[in-house]
This record gives C-alpha cells, structure tokens and sequence, in this order.
C-alpha cells in the first residue's frame, strides 16, 4: 500500500504538470499565439493571436475558426453564424476573423471573449456539418436502388411537386410497374424525421400520389417517432433485396 | 458513371512560414460531391497539438499529442461499420520522424499516403518577416 504522502504528492505533480501544459505561447513573426484550455471540434485547443498595433492590441483567433468552417464545407455560413453568436461579445467579425482591439488592460477580457466566440462558431458549424448521416445514408439507399432496379429506372437527389406546389428533394424515385415509388433516406434526428414527414403528408395528398418509403438505419432507433413518418412505409437499409422489390411493386 | 477520386489537399499561411502546414487525402464519391477523409498530417500546428478523445484506439487514446502528429487511416477507420469516424478524423498518433523541412515533410506525406510523385506540390510561397520568433 501506498503511504497517502507519497500518493499526495505524485498527484500533486501530475497536477501541476498538466496545469503548467493548459495554456502555451509561442511568439511567431512579432505576435503571440497562446493556446487555451479550450478544444475546437477538431481536437486542435482554441488558439488566440495578439499583436500590437498603434491603439493598443488586437486579440485575434487568427481566422481558425473560420479555417475549421471551411474544413467541412461550411466556410459560408461563417460570417453569418459568426455575428450572430459575437452579437453579446465586445468582438468584432470580418470575412475570415473574429477580433477585439484593445487596451493592455483590457487584455485578459479580450482573450477570454475572442477565445469563447471562436469556439463556438466552430462548434456550431461543425455540428451542423456532422449532421451528414443523412447524406451517407441517402448514398448507400441510392447505390442499392440502382443495382436492383436498375440505373434508367431511377432517379438519384431529385424534386417532385407536392399537393401544396411545394417541390421536395428527395433521396431517389423508382419507376417500376408502370408507377414511381419514393425513396427517403431519414435518420434520428428530429430535422431529418420532420422533413420527410412533411414532404410525404404533401405528396401524399397529390391526385396520383407516388408510393412513399421511409428507409432507417433502426427503426428501434426512431422509436415512437416512427408514428410521424406516416402516411410512408418503413424499411430498414439492411433489410433483404426482397423487401426492397415487394416496396415498389 | 464517373468514378471516385482521391484528392490531396494541403494548407499553411502565407504569413507564418515553416509552420501549420497541413497535407490531407481524401476521397470523393462517385455520385456525388461528398468528400471523406482518409488521413492528415498535420505538422508545426499553432493550434497547441491535437487531443484524442478518450476513445481513440492506441496508445494515445485521451491524451494530447505535439505540433506533429498524424490521423492516421488506421485509427480513424470502423471495421465492424466499414466507414470512417465522423468528424475530421478525430483520431491521431506520433509521427515516427519529426519532418525538419518543407521538403520533408512532403517526403513524409508522399509515403505515408502512397503518392510516388508528390514533388510535384511546390513549396508554400511564404512571406519571412524580420521577426524571427520560434
């Protein structure tokens, strides 16, 4: 057994050791970049610049948070996303930065406000462009759809007018037996359920309304929202060819 | 059909030479514009390393790795689901050689990723300052 002083003071190191490492500056090309104790989506920890200009400092995140948007795609939506969260903030939003001039007394506030609105437009943009179960689900449907029916026979990413002249993207339409069957591809989340639940109400209230197939990864994933994907039947991806066939029949 | 491609990408900033340098491969669908990942280098990040989440396969699961360091495929691939992570390969580990040089780092990443031609990428145009700094 281990005497509780020698316990004490070996968690005292790793304490220590891991609070001395929380926070790191480096001064590259006259400015500083200090990374905080904070994580980006990407496992890379919140980074702030400061440089001196003739004012004072400028506290900067050196547009990483816009280089994590544009990472996934999003790099359009951060301007946007950016003022909107800076809006409480003392910070300022140009095209790629989000940035706070300021005195050396102010110094600590700036660093503590630039870092935490940097983080979050990184988080909630990288959230939103994660969300893309939709997406592989929608591909992997498409690419079974097209082996078992054949590629002339359907149609990938498509619109069909609804009853209400809403047009609706949906995963892919069938056409077989002289009828189109629709295909959507819907995970758990609530964007993904409400969506095709409005577009199958919508197209299923056409004159000649397509058949409509909701496809889940687990249905026992959906639970009782299961009951909002009506009027649509329900197939799981990994379910036999068969099932598939008798669907669009 | 068109068939899917592998793209490498890479990124650094002008301003700041000799560091933050990215080389990425990924692969995009035969369908669509989608684009996944495959492994990252990512050399001298300013951005204080990268940190696994706890689980991470190996030996680096929940701790913090330096500047260099490298997402792997390996580490970053789901067998038993056949797909990588979400997210931008959140999964990294040690490189075993700390590049020295642009050029070789870019050696690096042409092995590491299977590229026989990779001197092709030109070195960054970067802007040095008379700040000399780290």
């Amino acid at each position: 057994m281990v005497p509780m002083s020698a316990m004490s003071q070996e968690i005292e190191a790793v304490v220590r050791s891991a609070l001395a490492d929380l926070v790191r500056v480096k001064r590259v090309n006259g400015g500083f970049f200090v990374n905080l104790p904070m994580l980006y989506p990407d496992g890379s920890c919140v980074t702030i610049r400061i440089d001196q200009i003739a004012s004072g400092l400028r506290v900067s995140d050196n547009g990483f948070a816009y280089r994590e948007a544009d990472d996934v795609g999003h790099a359009r939506s951060f301007r946007r996303t950016a003022r909107s969260v800076a809006e409480s903030k003392a910070v300022e939003v140009s095209d790629r930065m989000i940035y706070s001039d300021v005195s050396q007394e102010e110094l600590f506030g700036a660093i503590c406000e630039v870092a935490e609105v940097s983080w979050r437009v990184a988080d909630h943009i990288c959230e939103r462009a994660f969300d893309e179960d939709e997406v592989v689900l929608s591909e992997e449907l498409n690419d079974k759809l097209v082996k078992l029916f054949g590629e002339p026979n359907v149609s990938i990413d498509t619109q069909l007018l609804g009853a209400s002249t809403t047009e609706w993207k949906v995963s892919s339409i069938v056409n077989s037996g002289g009828h189109k069957t629709v295909f959507q591809a819907v995970t758990p989340f609530a964007n993904s359920i409400y969506k095709a639940s409005t577009a199958f109400r919508d197209l299923a209230a056409l004159d000649t309304p397509p058949k409509l197939i909701a496809v889940v990864r687990s249905k026992a994933a959906l639970g009782n929202k299961l009951a909002l994907l009506a009027p649509s039947r329900i197939l799981e991806q990994s379910q036999a060819d068969e099932s598939f066939f008798k669907a669009a029949a | 059909m068109a068939e899917a491609g592998f793209q490498l990408s890479g990124g650094t900033y002008i301003n700041v030479p000799d560091k933050h340098v990215t080389f990425e491969l990924a692969v995009t669908g035969d369908r669509t514009f989608r684009r996944t990942r495959l492994a990252r280098i990512d050399w001298r990040s300013l951005t204080g390393g990268h940190t696994n989440k706890r689980w991470c396969p190996g030996d680096w699961a929940g701790k913090r790795l330096p500047e260099t360091h490298f997402h792997c495929f390996n580490l970053n691939w789901l067998e038993g689901e056949q797909r990588m992570r979400k997210g931008k390969l959140p999964c990294a580990k040690l490189l075993e050689i700390e590049p020295q040089s642009f050029e070789e780092l870019r050696d690096i990443a042409g092995f590491l990723f299977g590229i026989s031609n990779i001197n092709v990428v030109p070195c960054p145009a970067w802007v040095y300052s008379l700040f000399a700094g780290e």
